[in-house]
């Protein structure tokens, strides 16, 4: 080996072995020590459920909750429901354009489950598909690192394994974080992970035995998700399934709504509006969704997506053919989400087992 | 709750009747979902699929908005309940659905429905795998938990203070062995929660609006899963003129709630389809009941029968018209 590169190598050697125990009560102290330099998103305790939200300790104590994962997955704090991209306003007779100031901070969303950071995989793919970046996500997701925590519980409506992940996959994290029940492991995942270093230098490294624990913690989380599907052929299978009959079945029982689009941590579409009055206004980036009556409804008054049929295949295509086409992975996490929100219980594994039974049958 | 099992048996028989003689094309009722406490539409259209035929307290969605979809003409059966049926009533009158399309299965309704947001409030969020029934008493399992709660206290609000428990029109109807009773045991006035609500002052109203409001994410499921709002093209999805900005500003959101409830003044019949639909737990049932008790109390009409005129399309000498704005 060259020794220019040896160096580089080097580096990535050691990232890769920052592997350190915490105690189980020494967490809390793991998070104020990084609150010191980073803004940081958390779970917290919210009045009826636990949900991600900026933590404060001025205002609050915190303490880390248990949970399996968030009915609302940190989408928004990268991409919310609206967002200003600039303003503008009258003066005299010409119109001024005032561009967006924001200082974002560097902040750090901590405790994300695995889906969900796969998710901003999905999402950075999408925001720099094309000639250029999407500046208003960047800016925030530059500066942005996620702390993962792996999934020892997954709920009922998982199904990450079907969809190339898993509960305890660190893709897409910083770094991840294992609980064995009586301690963690912090293990650094990424090259600007590499900045957690000096909050858990202080902490023991960790052993043959606990790593031994972590890969039995790993299988057993992985026996937890009952529901497994093979997608290798899905690309092909939704190709010659476009004018199928299935459609009207799986869209007889939806309502319409956005509910799933909305909840799912990798939808994405949006709408541009103008939000004035006589003197001015903003032009606003808000989320839209497939669902809709109105998504795509051309000026002409045609749309080519007129009916539920045509909406509920759009959203299945968009994650498992569209997304496979154009950037070579799929577009679903397998979080489950838009199956525990839907309000008529649609379920999306029981659409896509249709979808592979009935490509195999044709 | 072996009378729940007797309904559903009389059911499957009228079903299956109905399917053999070929009087209808299918009958709509639930089927289990794919999680405990959730049900899913059942159009049932062959014989063999009757046993999947399920009836109890989280048959949560209002059947009749999927009829608006279906043509004129197709005869279609439907397993509804009196505020259901109501509803329906409500689209006959206003000539959405013709009358002798429809055959109505009407069954008494028990204690009412459970709502699922209630149940996630309660349970702080985190995820049951399954539950069982002591009577009136539900015990949640989850991973890490076990959690007994009372009926009283997952009941959809409208259905806690019903009193409408018979069905009032339709072809075939499943007799309940007892007469269903309301799970309050004293006697209440049915508007007690509005009564209750009106009591507050301006301010601490719209406090409360305002806090389950900004939770709204406009995702339309309350619209959508309500059989009355039927419009071609609701104002919220019209742009030209665009009466809304699509924003998620608390003033839209606001727009968007109080402009539905004018909507349905005078026509909603309190199902509540909507509240059991929102995916943010937003109550808001209240705004709804207040104008259904505002048109009992100025019209004497909050609960509409086949053939009476709406109470806001039609006009009598003697109505009262403290509302109108008087020159002196």
């Amino acid at each position: 080996m060259a020794k220019k590169t040896k160096k580089k190598k080097q580096t990535i050697e050691t990232i890769e072995t920052i592997e350190k125990i915490i105690p189980k009560d020494k967490l809390d102290s793991l998070i104020k020590g990084l609150y010191k330099d980073f803004k940081l998103i958390v779970p917290k305790e919210a009045k009826n459920e636990i949900e991600y939200d900026y933590l404060e300790l001025d205002k609050e104590e915190y303490k880390f909750p248990e949970y399996q994962n968030l009915r609302v997955s940190p989408k928004k704090f990268l991409f919310p429901q609206k967002e200003v991209l600039y303003s503008f306003e009258k003066e005299a007779k010409k119109i001024l354009i005032k561009e967006k100031e924001e200082t974002v901070e560097d902040q750090i969303i901590f405790g994300i489950r695995s889906c969900d950071a796969r998710s901003y995989k999905i999402l950075d793919t999408f925001f720099s598909s094309g000639k250029y970046n999407d500046p208003y996500y960047f800016s925030k997701r530059n500066k942005t690192l996620l702390i993962g925590l792996a999934c020892n519980e997954p709920m009922s409506t998982c199904f990450c394994t079907s969809v190339g992940g898993d509960p305890f996959s660190s893709e897409g994290l910083d770094a991840i974080i294992y609980d064995l029940d009586d301690k963690y492991i912090f293990k650094i995942i990424s090259e600007k992970g590499s900045v957690f270093e000096k909050y858990v230098k202080e902490y023991p490294n960790v052993n043959k035995a606990d790593l031994k624990r972590k890969e039995e913690r790993a299988s057993s989380a992985r026996d937890k998700i009952k529901f497994e599907i093979n997608l290798d052929n899905i690309e092909k299978d939704l190709d010659g399934l476009f004018e199928s009959d299935i459609w009207s079945k799986v869209s007889q029982r939806c309502l319409s709504c956005g509910a799933c689009s909305y909840i799912c941590p990798t939808c994405h579409c949006f709408d541009v509006q103008d939000k004035s009055d006589k003197n001015g206004g903003k032009r606003v980036r808000i989320w839209d969704n497939c669902q809709a009556s109105i998504f795509t409804l051309e000026a002409s008054g045609h749309n080519p997506r007129n009916s539920g049929r045509e909406r509920t295949r759009q959203r299945i295509y968009h994650k498992f053919n569209y997304y496979l086409k154009n950037y070579k992975i799929l577009g679903c996490v397998g979080c489950g989400r838009c199956i525990k929100v839907c309000p008529t219980n649609r379920d999306i594994r029981e659409t896509l087992k249709t979808v592979v039974d009935v490509a195999e049958k044709v | 709750m072996k009378i729940m099992e007797e309904i559903r048996k009389s059911l499957k028989e009228i079903v299956k009747s109905l399917i053999s003689e070929k009087k209808v094309e299918y009958v709509l009722g639930f089927e289990e979902g794919t999680l405990p406490l959730k049900s899913v539409p059942f159009y049932i259209e062959k014989e063999e699929d009757i046993d999947r035929l399920i009836w109890n307290e989280y048959c949560n969605l209002n059947l009749v908005k999927f009829l608006l979809e279906e043509p004129h003409g197709k005869k279609i059966g439907i397993i509804l309940k009196t505020c259901e049926i109501r509803s329906l009533i409500v689209l006959i009158n206003e000539k959405q659905i013709n009358r002798e399309d429809i055959i109505i299965i009407g069954v008494p309704c028990s204690y009412g429905i459970i709502d699922f947001n209630k149940v996630s409030k309660l349970l702080g969020g985190k995820e049951f795998s399954e539950f069982t029934k002591h009577g009136n008493d539900y015990i949640f399992k989850g991973v890490d938990f076990e959690k007994t709660i009372k009926l009283q206290d997952i009941l959809s609000d409208s259905c806690v203070y019903c009193k409408d428990k018979k069905p009032i029109e339709y072809d075939y109807l499943v007799k309940a062995p007892n007469e269903f009773k309301n799970i309050k045991e004293e006697d209440f006035d049915e508007y007690l929660d509005v009564i209750e609500f009106e009591k507050k002052t301006p301010k601490e109203r719209w406090a409360y609006f305002k806090k389950e409001l900004e939770k709204c994410t406009l995702c339309m499921a309350c619209r959508n899963a309500c059989p009355l709002c039927y419009c071609k093209t609701c104002f919220i999805d019209q742009n030209q003129p665009q009466w809304f900005d699509k924003t998620d500003d608390l003033s839209e959101k606001m727009l968007f709630h109080m402009t539905r409830a004018i909507h349905l003044a005078g026509r909603c019949t309190g199902c509540e389809a909507c509240t059991r639909a929102c995916p943010e737990g937003i109550d808001i049932h209240l705004l709804y009941k207040k104008l259904r008790k505002m048109t009992k109390d100025r019209w004497n009409v909050d609960k509409i029968g086949l053939g009476e005129p709406s109470v806001m399309g039609s006009y009598k000498m003697d109505d009262p018209q403290e509302f109108m704005v008087k020159e002196d």
